[in-house]
């Protein structure tokens, strides 16, 4: 009996990092890694203002193409880029969005990345909560998730999701060891709305 | 799709729901408020000595902006337990879960709200007890140890089970690098004793101390390098009474080293009141072992 949940809960966690291993992409800035990047729509991708540069991009998707990708909008209060590829051929698999307000402290939480070049790079916690952060100097406050899961260099940019494998923010900072910090999904969306309707 | 994770993490998320209910804030220092909970509906709330840095001001808050000034009841250091008093029936308790069928890899959430929603962390139950090692078995024998992150603030806040119910109160104060939860068997003493007489009872030897070195020759005999010199003992004290002397240096009792007068502190609680213990001092360079009787501070 108890051993038929363990192995269902080890079936639903392999296959929740099946589904999202092809929304995840690695990015190589002039030819380095320099972390993750997740699929938000067709030719369009997000990832971290700190692990993109204006220099040749590089993404990596899942099924091994290589392609070039050109920054176009960078937001430094939630450290967000977005990128853009250009290729007719690509089967791209966005992200479904989720609802992080409507999530519970306590409930499951995930990363994904490729932390030192590793791919997947999975991680299980679960949601601490909704944080705000005071920015220095400023009279001016920003809205992070904080989760207990081991995010490292390398998860930054990549997907943080819930069980169903929504995505509900973008992996960005570490906060020690033990606590991984994601800019939340509707902040994402709102900068992503900004910038795309420009491209 | 995965039933399993999403019934998991439903069922996480609805234990720290129902149980944050009973999650409160505490502001007794600078900066960063603390967590306590409510040990039932006539305004008993539980939170870490260690929190608290004030005896006055203390002010309680829960969901949204609701706050209450609370009152200091006690403290309990050697549990970094403090009790405060708010009205009764401002606040609702839930259920407490029974030790007895607490297992070591048990699911455990760590609940705290050091801002206006609570926040939780999972882990698992590592242990059952603390490490012999530790300077403060004694005191820490009937604690829990888990793996949960102690996120800022979380001290003072319930350990929670998987299903919802509160196992004990979290701290991080109590030993370095490590999530120490008191049992709430063991908060319930300490909260009867604090409503009876407002504070702990605490173990009393007669004498007084002063840390020092023990010569290199000793040191290597009985494998430690520090030990507690009496300056002074009190006539018919229970130290006096077991034949301790001036200058004796205390390197042991029941068993346990004594290197910092934080080990004797730990060492005499309330539970040692009144029992006979092995004191194994040094006298004039040699060994030697007496039975004292622990009397009560007054």
């Amino acid at each position: 009996m108890m051993r038929g949940f363990a192995d269902r809960l080890e079936t639903d966690l392999a296959a929740l990092v099946e589904h999202v291993r092809p929304s995840m992409v690695r990015i190589e800035v002039d030819g380095v890694g320099t972390g993750s990047g997740t699929i938000w729509g067709n030719g369009v991708l997000v990832t971290n203002a700190h692990v993109a540069a204006q220099k040749p991009l590089l993404v990596e998707t899942e099924a091994g193409h290589r392609l070039p990708a050109r920054l176009v909008g960078v937001d430094r209060k939630y450290d967000l880029a977005v990128l853009e590829v250009k290729n007719e051929s690509i089967d791209w698999s966005p992200m479904p969005l989720g609802d992080v307000i409507s999530c519970k402290p306590g409930e499951l939480v995930f990363s994904m990345g490729h932390p030192w070049g590793n791919q997947d790079g999975f991680t299980i916690g679960v949601l601490i909560g909704l944080e705000q952060r005071r920015l220095r100097g400023r009279n001016d406050s920003s809205e992070w998730i904080a989760a207990s899961l081991h995010l490292r260099p390398g998860h930054s940019g990549g997907p943080m999701f819930d069980s169903r494998g929504r995505l509900l923010g973008l992996n960005t900072m570490m906060q020690g060891l033990d606590v991984g910090v994601a800019v939340p999904v509707y902040k994402v969306e709102n900068f992503v709305r900004r910038i795309v309707r420009s491209i | 799709m995965a039933e399993t994770l999403i019934g998991l993490s439903q069922e996480l998320g609805q234990a720290v729901s129902g149980a944050g209910k009973a999650v409160l804030r505490v502001e007794g220092r600078r900066r960063l408020p603390a967590s306590g909970f409510v040990w039932s509906e006539e305004g008993w709330i539980i939170t870490a000595n260690h929190v608290l840095r004030r005896d006055e001001g203390i002010i309680v808050g829960w969901e949204g902006e609701e706050t209450i000034e609370a009152e200091l009841a006690g403290r309990d250091p050697l549990r970094d337990l403090a009790l405060l008093k708010i009205p009764p029936g401002v606040v609702h308790e839930i259920p407490f879960g029974n030790l007895e069928d607490i297992r070591v890899g048990h699911l455990v959430l760590a609940l705290g709200r050091p801002g206006e929603g609570v926040m939780a962390t999972l882990g698992v139950i590592s242990a059952l007890g603390s490490p012999r090692t530790s300077s403060i078995r004694r005191a820490s024998r009937q604690y829990l140890q888990t793996d949960v992150v102690m996120y800022p603030g979380f001290s003072g806040g319930p350990l929670v089970s998987a299903s919802g119910v509160i196992l004990g109160m979290n701290t991080s104060g109590l030993m370095r690098g490590a999530s120490i939860a008191i049992p709430v068997g063991r908060i319930e003493r300490s909260v009867k004793a604090l409503i009876e007489h407002g504070r702990i009872r605490q173990g009393y030897l007669g004498v007084s101390l002063q840390p020092v070195r023990i010569s290199e020759q000793h040191a290597a005999e009985i494998g430690q390098q520090t030990g507690l010199m009496v300056v002074s003992v009190e006539s018919g004290g229970p130290a006096g009474s077991a034949g301790v002397l001036q200058g004796d240096v205390l390197i042991k009792i029941d068993g346990d080293i004594l290197t910092n007068m934080d080990q004797l502190f730990f060492a005499l609680g309330d539970e040692q009141i009144g029992q006979t213990l092995k004191l194994d001092v040094l006298r004039a360079g040699k060994p030697a072992e007496m039975q004292v009787r622990i009397g009560e501070r007054e």
